[in-house]
């Protein structure tokens, strides 16, 4: 393992996000073309919400590129300590903002590997994240967490003014962070976005029960209209 | 000099307990240039103390009248220290200071019993390149497993491949005029900074009620903190 994927998966253990500049650049145009070619969007047909194609992976051998490259599995191997797995990957054709929540507060971790086909700023829908929030050691979890989500009500502040930290991308960049972490993106309008999520190989029973609802969790949303 | 008393909202007490900080936006406006000069008058008339990159003159405060009443009259900062802290508080202290450089990343302290609350306020007007105040949100919260990065957080080049720039933060761009309350046990520093940025700062103790807590406050206000 270099040390860049050390220091990468450090990061993630610590802050519970990462941005890896630049790691997909090789094949950041095959997979927009991949994206439109999966995704089969009607020309001009701009949607009112959020669409998602779920095992993009199973379609896009460009993304596998990716999901089965040296530094994901650097990372992964640096991080679960283990053998791991894909458990999830999608496609997505994000629209407006995306609010403050957890991907669930599990025992386990679940890394998430984003890329997006558009530059992401802080005034167009770039990720963000409370760093740390991803460790229920942090005292993150009951009241911190439920303000966060309240933060009209309880902070007195619009999505995008709670102070979190806003991570910039460049098409080519790999976002990667642990699911549990706290994360939002605002001002966002559409904009193309490819996912894989990976769990190390599940050994105890809680493992083993959250990597089960961990991927029940990902398909079975009412919230998520699937393309 | 008249000033309205400084208070908070119940939302702004539930953003300093959720994040650790509380910026408090052109609560001293009317009153930044008076304090200005105030500040001027004080480093003129009283020894200075310090490091390379840090001059100051230690309770700052407590030497001139503009100060006294701009940040230590009862309904000013002591109210506002009550109201974050949610119980009574004594004044401990605090510094003027003119900084030059990067203050990197630290928590003031290690208490794990104590409970400060510095309240900060920058005569220049300050962002993420110019000696902005930054800090990691939710790190002021004890017992959690940010106690054991102290390392990390020390070199962030060696063990995250990051510059100190680079560690994700929130950034609290500030005015003159502006309050910035918070606690030290937060992971705070600021980069950027032009020479000769100036500082206000009035510390507060919620006041301790156990013994651990009393003698983290003993070893706090016994500690020479004029080389800090």
């Amino acid at each position: 393992m270099s040390a860049l994927e050390d220091e990468v998966a450090q990061q993630l253990r610590v802050f519970g996000f990462a941005r890896v500049p630049q790691a997909a650049a090789a094949v950041i145009d095959d997979l927009g073309r991949a994206f439109d070619r999966v995704m089969d969007l009607p020309a001009g047909d701009a949607p009112a919400e959020r669409v998602t194609k779920f095992d993009a992976l199973t379609e896009m051998p460009e993304l596998g590129l990716i999901a089965e490259s040296e530094w994901v599995r650097a990372v992964c191997g640096a991080l679960f300590e283990r053998k791991f797995q894909v458990i999830a990957s999608d496609a997505n054709l994000l629209v407006g903002d995306s609010y403050w929540h957890s991907d669930g507060f599990y025992d386990t971790p679940f890394l998430r590997f984003v890329l997006y086909l558009e530059a992401t700023t802080h005034d167009t829908g770039a990720l963000r994240f409370l760093p740390g929030s991803h460790r229920a050691d942090n005292g993150w979890l009951g009241d911190p967490t439920r303000h966060v989500i309240r933060h009209r009500e309880d902070l007195g502040l619009e999505g995008g003014g709670v102070p979190g930290v806003v991570v910039e991308s460049q098409p080519g960049d790999v976002i990667v962070f642990d699911t549990n972490v706290l994360h939002s993106a605002w001002h966002g309008s559409m904009r193309r976005q490819l996912a894989f999520n990976c769990v190390g190989e599940p050994v105890t029973e809680t493992e083993q029960r959250d990597t089960r609802r961990y991927f029940l969790n990902r398909y079975v949303s009412g919230s998520v209209p699937i393309g | 000099m008249k000033l309205a008393p400084l208070s908070v909202t119940e939302a702004d007490v539930t953003h300093f307990r959720t994040f650790g900080f509380l910026h408090l936006r052109g609560v001293q406006k009317d009153v930044a240039p008076q304090i200005a000069d105030a500040f001027e008058g004080v480093f003129e008339r009283f020894p200075l103390v310090g490091r390379q990159g840090r001059a100051g003159v230690a309770r700052i405060a407590e030497r001139h009248e503009v100060l006294q009443e701009a940040l230590l009259a009862d309904g000013r900062c002591p109210q506002v220290a009550r109201q974050l802290l949610g119980t009574n508080v004594a004044y401990v202290g605090g510094d003027g200071v003119r900084y030059d450089g990067a203050t990197y990343w630290h928590r003031d302290g290690n208490h794990r019993n104590l409970r400060l609350l510095k309240i900060v306020q920058y005569l220049e007007p300050l962002g993420p390149d110019s000696g902005a105040l930054r800090i990691i949100p939710g790190t002021h919260r004890r017992g959690g497993s940010w106690d054991t990065f102290a390392a990390e957080m020390a070199n962030p080049d060696q063990h995250f491949g990051m510059k100190p720039t680079e560690v994700p933060a929130f950034v609290i761009e500030s005015s003159p005029g502006d309050l910035i309350a918070f606690d030290p046990h937060s992971y705070h520093a600021s980069f950027g900074g032009a020479d000769n940025r100036r500082q206000i700062t009035t510390t507060y103790t919620a006041v301790p009620e156990s013994m651990a807590a009393r003698q983290e406050l003993s070893d706090y206000l016994l500690a020479d903190r004029s080389v800090l």
